[in-house]
C-alpha cells in the first residue's frame, strides 16, 4: 500500500459537524492521519459505527500521524488497549467486549485520560454517561457499497481548536 | 551461563545471596559495559526445585508449577477456583481490581496442588507484556515482591513466547527447528525456532486476529459471543462451498495476514442477500464457507512458511487451534507433506500459567534473569523485540523455487 498518496479528501461542514466521503481504506487511513498530524496529547477520540466500517484503519490513520509505524496498528478488540508511543503517547481502546462500565476501571482506561496522551475509542458508546465530555465524535457508517461515511464532531474546546487545525490544513 | 545486572547493588545482591543458592564450578568474573554490569559465570546448577509461573496478562489470573523435567505439578486459573466464595462478594470481571483479589489465593492454591513449599522453588517466572497495563502490574508487582522476599530469580516471560513454548510441554521430543502458528483472539503470529527461548517473527496479522474474524463474524450471524466455537459447531452440517468468500492475503502480503476485509465480505454478503431476497443458504452453510476462508488462509500460509524455512515440524497454539476443522485440515496436510503438526490440547491453547512457567524455564536455563526494577512492556509493539540473531544455517528457498513451488 501506497501511504505516500493520499487521495484528496474533501471535508464538508455541516453545522457542528464535518461530513467526508471515504471511498477506500486508503482514504480512511489519510482521515485517520490528517488528524493525527495535528494532535498535541490530551485529546479524547470516539470511533462509532458499525462492524467492518473502519474504526481501527482510522485508528491506524491517527496512529501514522503521530509517527507511530502504523503497521504496529492492530484491533485491540481482545487486548482491549494497545499503547504506542510516537510523537506524543497514543493509546488505542476497543470497548466491543466490555458489558458494563463498571469494567472501565478495571481495563485502566481511566489512568490514560491525562493532558499528555491522546486517546482513542472504539465502541465509545458503550461508556454511557462516562464519555469525556470534551471529545472529537467520528461516527463511521456504510454508505453505499464499499464506500463509508464519516461524521466528525467536536464537543469541547479542546476539540474544536483540534478540528478547526484539520481545517485550515485541508483548505490551500 | 549470563546474569545481566544493571546496578552496583544488585551485582552486590547477586554475589552475596543468589550465587550461594547455586552451586558453581567457581569460575566468576565481571565486566563492565556500557555502565552495564554483566556477570557471567559456569557452572551447574544443584537445585532442582520447580519453577512457579504467574500469568495476569488480560482476563484470567493463572499460577502454575512446573518441575524441572516439565512435569506439570499444577495449573491454576481463577475461572476453577470459587474465589466468590472465599472473598463474599461478587468481584468485577475484565478488571485489574480482579486480579489484585484473586492472585494470593491463586498462587497459594498452586504451591498445595504441586505439594511444593516456596522456599523449594528454583525460580519465579512472571508474564511482563504485552498485555493491559493494570492487569500486567498485579503479576508483575506481586511475582517480584515473591522473589525478593524469597530471594529467587526472577524471570520476565513474554506472553507469546509463553504460548510457543506450550508446543514442548506435551511433546518434550517435538523437532526444535519448527514453523510456529500463534493464532487467538489477539494474535495472528508466524514465528520461527530452533532453539528453546528464542524466535523470530516472520508475518503477522496487520489488522484483525484470526479468532476476531471468527467472533466478529458470528455476531453478524446473530451468534452468541464467543462465537468461534459456534461457528466451528454449525460449520460441521455447513457446505464450505456454498458461499465464496475471499481469501485475504493469501497471495500477497509475503507472511502476514489479514482478516478486516473478510469480515466486511460477510457483512456485504448478508446484507445484498437479504435485500435481493433470493433464497440463502443455511447459517450452516454460510458458517462453513467463512470458517474455510479463515482456514484456507492459516494453513496455507503456515505450510509456505513451513516449506520457505525448510522447518522440521508445524506447532499451533492459541485459542484458535482448538478449531475442530483447523486441527483436521493442518493435520491432514502434515500429513501430506511428511511434517509433523503439533497441535496442543485445549487447556494449554488457552491463557494459561503452565506456559509461562515452561517458557521461564527456558529463560532461566539461558540465563535470562530480570532486575528488580522489572516493569511491564504494555505494548504490541514488544512483539517485534524478539527478533533474535539465531538460525544462520537456515536459509530461505531461492526465488526460482518459491515461483516453481
Amino acid at each position: 500500500m501506497d501511504r505516500n498518496t493520499p487521495a484528496p479528501l474533501i471535508l464538508t461542514q455541516s453545522g457542528d459537524s464535518l461530513i467526508t466521503d471515504l471511498p477506500s481504506v486508503l482514504a480512511t487511513e489519510s482521515l485517520g492521519a490528517m488528524i493525527g498530524r495535528q494532535l498535541i496529547g490530551g485529546e479524547v477520540i470516539t470511533l462509532m459505527g458499525d462492524l467492518g466500517t473502519g474504526k481501527t484503519v482510522l485508528a491506524r490513520g491517527l496512529a501514522l500521524g503521530i509517527d507511530i509505524d502504523p503497521a504496529c496498528v492492530t484491533s485491540p478488540t481482545f487486548t482491549l488497549i494497545h499503547e504506542y508511543l510516537g510523537r506524543v503517547r497514543f493509546v488505542h481502546a476497543d470497548l466491543y467486549r466490555l458489558e458494563t462500565q463498571n469494567e472501565l476501571a478495571g481495563i485502566g482506561l481511566y489512568d490514560y485520560l491525562n493532558s499528555s496522551t491522546t486517546v482513542a475509542i472504539e465502541w465509545a458508546e458503550r461508556m454511557g454517561d462516562e464519555i469525556p465530555t470534551d471529545r472529537l465524535n467520528i461516527q463511521l457508517v456504510h454508505h453505499r457499497r464499499s464506500i463509508r461515511k464519516a461524521t466528525l464532531t467536536a464537543t469541547g474546546p479542546r476539540t474544536y481548536n483540534l478540528i478547526s487545525k484539520v481545517l485550515e490544513q485541508t483548505s490551500p | 551461563m549470563f546474569i545481566e545486572v544493571w546496578s552496583a547493588s544488585e551485582l552486590y545482591f547477586l554475589l552475596r545471596i543468589q550465587i550461594p543458592s547455586v552451586t558453581l564450578h567457581t569460575n566468576i568474573y565481571c565486566c563492565c559495559w556500557f555502565e552495564k554490569f554483566v556477570l557471567k559465570y559456569d557452572g551447574m546448577i544443584s537445585r532442582s526445585g520447580p519453577i512457579l509461573g504467574i500469568e495476569t496478562s488480560c482476563d484470567e489470573t493463572a499460577a502454575a508449577v512446573v518441575s524441572h523435567d516439565g512435569q506439570i505439578l499444577s495449573n491454576v486459573l481463577d475461572s476453577q477456583v470459587d474465589v466468590h466464595t472465599e472473598y463474599g462478594g461478587v468481584v468485577p470481571e475484565l478488571a485489574s481490581r480482579r486480579h489484585i483479589e484473586t492472585i494470593e489465593t491463586i498462587v497459594s492454591r498452586a504451591m498445595i496442588q504441586a505439594n511444593t513449599a516456596m522456599q523449594d522453588l528454583q525460580a519465579i517466572a512472571v508474564t511482563n507484556g504485552p498485555g493491559l497495563a493494570g492487569a500486567l502490574l498485579v503479576g508483575v508487582n506481586f511475582g517480584k515482591a515473591l522473589a525478593y522476599s524469597l530471594q529467587l530469580p526472577l524471570l520476565a516471560v513474554n506472553h507469546l513466547k509463553g504460548h510457543l513454548a506450550s508446543t514442548w510441554i506435551e511433546q518434550p521430543d517435538f523437532p526444535r527447528e519448527s514453523m510456529m502458528l500463534v493464532v487467538s483472539g489477539g494474535h495472528t503470529h508466524l514465528f520461527l525456532t530452533a532453539n528453546p527461548g528464542q524466535y523470530q517473527l516472520l508475518g503477522k496479522t496487520i489488522d484483525d486476529a484470526a479468532g476476531e474474524a471468527f467472533d466478529k463474524g458470528a455476531k453478524m450471524l446473530g451468534l452468541r459471543y464467543p462465537g468461534g466455537p459456534i461457528i466451528d459447531r454449525l460449520a460441521k452440517n455447513g457446505s464450505t462451498k456454498a458461499v465464496h468468500f475471499p481469501r485475504p492475503y493469501l497471495n500477497r502480503g509475503g507472511l502476514d495476514f489479514s482478516f478486516s476485509g473478510l469480515k466486511t465480505a460477510l457483512l456485504y454478503y448478508l446484507r445484498d442477500a437479504k435485500r435481493e431476497g433470493h433464497s440463502v443458504p443455511t447459517l450452516e452453510d454460510i458458517a462453513a464457507s467463512y470458517q474455510e476462508a479463515i482456514v484456507d488462509v492459516l494453513v496455507e500460509k503456515s505450510f509456505r512458511a513451513v516449506r520457505k524455512y525448510h522447518a522440521k515440524g508445524l506447532a499451533v497454539v492459541g485459542g484458535v487451534a482448538a478449531n475442530s476443522r483447523l486441527r483436521e485440515r493442518l493435520q491432514e496436510r502434515g500429513l501430506k507433506v511428511g511434517v509433523p503438526v503439533a497441535l496442543p490440547s485445549i487447556a494449554l491453547c488457552t491463557d494459561n500459567a503452565v506456559m509461562i512457567a515452561a517458557a521461564g524455564w527456558e529463560q532461566f536455563r539461558l540465563g535470562h534473569v530480570a532486575s528488580w526494577d522489572l516493569d511491564t512492556e504494555v505494548g504490541s509493539a514488544v512483539v517485534t523485540k524478539m527478533n533474535e540473531p539465531m538460525m544462520s544455517d537456515i536459509k530461505p528457498y531461492s526465488d526460482a523455487l518459491q515461483r516453481e513451488a
